[in-house]
């Protein structure tokens, strides 16, 4: 826990100090009052910096040996990882192939993946995917 | 006032306002869906109807969809409206506690109540409220968006720090796109579809949608099992009814302003309303974790917005939020023009819409009800289907705010983002808080700059709307602090 709480405050803070040199690249305005954009935006990533040093001196000081996945949680880390790139591949053929087909197989496998049987699997994602296609595209109007 | 309530009772009028609700009903309850898309879609096909039914519809939209946000905010803790984030808060681990029902009836209940309360403002008091609210100007916008940023404390419950940094995170990410002022793009990396910005309303889903299925797919599924059993009574008892009656008058008194603020819209006042019941409840402890007083201010907020942004509609013409803006539209189309002479030149059809309302209310109440028994049985389906239901709802719902396929891929990385936040404990609410508020703060704040050409200190001291919310900001962020050293000076002493 204390690790991946360090390394997620540091990849904040490292992007926090990017953005603040980016921000300096911003134009200046018209110089009255309040024109400026780079201020505000400026102000707030100090803050972001200041809360991740903090928050980091904090993990040091602390001696919390807690995992980051309990021993139950890292059985199911498989599952996640395959739904969550279920979830990115469906995106990615979002629009380019249709609908009702992609989201079938999609939901199908995830199904199976969540070990829910072929017959249910298969029903499930055919009422699913026809469902959400029907509201949205003929009770809502989205192109889908 | 007879004819009114007489032509609003006829039998096509109340079909539109039941179909109104029902639509409304769906539309509320699945996330990425908003209100203003529900009335947005349904307006042309209400000008085939008489204006009463047609309006009737809208209305019973907006009702039912700001109440059904609520539902998969408690069941699912993925709010169906930006509204129903602070639900979520206290809903879904009533929820977990095996209150399921016990939840769904007070988001019924209050959010009637709530919606009720502020038409009856409505009714008698429309002319203080609209002129209250037009007496808001940058600066007191912008102490309005301080008042209401100062509860990431609040909002972050143990880890503070944590808390203040996700809610600065969101923040800056409201700071990306053009800049409002100068029309500079802002950390846009040459990708046209920033320029917009990014809208909150993806991360949110991502945030508790796909972040919560994850999570719960990781998790052991025990605790499950539990709440599938248990589902509880839907009626609050007589002693839960009195321990939410503070939060619940506070907030419908304070909705209904805060609606007539043009721009201040229920996701504003439920954050403020939850703040101020836990700063004033005997049981603060409880406010994350299944509070009722939080979450019947929540609920009655959702609602209690409404009245006060048909206010300013109807007596200045001005929209209190985005729904008003095309009923004011539709009512052009229908050849009435809302404004300071509606209520004299309109005055029939200016009281059916207050009678409209009401009723809507009231559908909302019985709908609510009735339908809370149907909601709950969501728990009782596989949780594997549930899952698989909130995924491509999460991916269709964020796809259709504006049919763009980069919504869908923010939605997505904040799915991520949230599940490594909420497994390393960094509380979400103060993210979602900073993307609301952000916008509104910064910009309010850089406009009063630039009114205040002299920089001079009494352009701000004599605006007592600003000061009192400066004031309440201030104390808001000192009181638990000073709180502690008296308790601690008692314990010395």
């Amino acid at each position: 826990m204390r690790k991946v709480n360090i390394i997620f405050d540091a990849i904040v803070l490292i992007s926090a100090i990017f953005l603040f040199y980016i921000s300096f690249s911003l134009p200046e305005g018209s110089g009255s009052p309040g024109s400026n954009p780079a201020i505000y935006p400026q102000i707030v990533l100090l803050l972001i910096i200041a809360f991740s040093v903090i928050d980091i001196m904090k993990i040091v000081a602390q001696k919390n040996k807690e995992a980051f996945l309990q021993a139950v949680e890292r059985k199911n880390v498989k599952n996640v990882v395959i739904i969550t790139l279920l979830i990115a591949l469906f995106i990615f053929l979002f629009k380019k192939v249709p609908f009702i087909v992609l989201a079938t197989v999609i939901i199908f496998i995830q199904c199976l993946v969540l070990k829910q049987k072929w017959g249910t699997a298969l029903i499930i994602a055919v009422v699913l995917s026809v469902s959400v296609y029907s509201l949205f595209v003929y009770g809502l109007n989205v192109i889908l | 006032m007879v004819e009114v309530i007489l032509s609003i009772l006829a039998p096509q009028v109340l079909l539109f306002l039941i179909i109104g609700t029902i639509v409304g009903l769906f539309i509320g309850a699945l996330p990425g869906l908003s209100a203003t898309m529900g009335v947005a879609l349904l307006v042309p096909l209400t000008y085939w109807v008489e204006p009463e039914a047609g309006l009737a519809m809208l209305i019973a939209i907006y009702c039912s969809a700001i109440f059904s946000g609520g539902v998969p905010a408690i069941l699912i803790n993925t709010p169906g409206t930006p509204a129903s984030m602070t639900t979520a808060f206290d809903g879904y681990p009533l929820t977990q506690q095996g209150q399921g029902r016990l939840a769904l009836g007070i988001n019924a209940i209050y959010s009637a109540l709530g919606g009720i309360i502020s038409t009856i403002f409505l009714l008698i008091l429309a002319k203080p409220i609209a002129s209250f609210a037009l007496s808001f100007g940058p600066p007191e916008y912008f102490a309005l968006a301080l008042f209401g940023i100062c509860m990431m404390i609040s909002v972050s419950g143990k880890a503070i720090i944590k808390g203040l940094m996700t809610g600065f995170i969101g923040l800056f990410i409201a700071t990306i796109g053009l800049d409002i002022m100068v029309g500079q793009p802002r950390f846009t990396f040459n990708q046209v579809e920033l320029l917009d910005g990014i809208s909150f309303i993806p991360i949110m889903i991502g945030l508790f949608g796909i972040g919560e299925v994850l999570i719960q797919i990781t998790a052991n599924d025990e605790l499950k099992v539990k709440t599938k059993k248990a589902l509880g009574r839907l009626f609050p008892t007589k002693e839960e009814r009195k321990e939410m009656r503070k939060p619940f008058l506070f907030s419908s008194f304070t909705s209904t302003f805060i609606g007539a603020i043009p721009g201040a819209g229920g996701d504003i006042a439920t954050i403020i309303n939850w703040e101020q019941a836990k700063r004033f409840s005997k049981k603060k402890e409880l406010f994350g974790k299944g509070s009722l007083e939080g979450l019947a201010a929540s609920c009655t907020s959702n609602n209690g917005v409404i009245g006060g942004a048909f206010t300013t509609m109807l007596t200045l013409g001005v929209p209190g939020d985005s729904v008003t803006a095309i009923l004011i539209g539709a009512l052009m189309v229908y050849g009435m023009q809302p404004g300071p002479g509606f209520f004299t030149t309109h005055a029939e059809f200016g009281y059916t819409i207050v009678v409209l309302l009401f009723i809507a209310n009231v559908l909302v109440l019985l709908i609510g009800l009735l339908g809370a028994n149907l909601f709950s049985r969501i728990l009782l389906i596989r949780q594997e289907m549930v899952w698989v239901a909130v995924i491509i709802f999460c991916i269709v719902g964020s796809y259709s705010l504006n049919n763009s396929l980069f919504d869908v891929w923010i939605m997505f990385i904040f799915g991520i983002v949230g599940f490594f936040l909420r497994k390393l404990d960094f509380p979400l609410g103060p993210l979602i808080l900073g993307l609301i508020l952000g916008p509104m703060l910064e910009e309010n704040l850089r406009r009063s700059f630039a009114l205040n050409i002299d920089s001079s200190y009494m352009f701000y001291l004599q605006r007592p709307i600003f000061m009192i919310l400066i004031i309440l900001s201030v104390i808001s962020l000192l009181y638990p602090a000073i709180k502690q050293m008296i308790t601690k000076r008692k314990k010395n002493a």
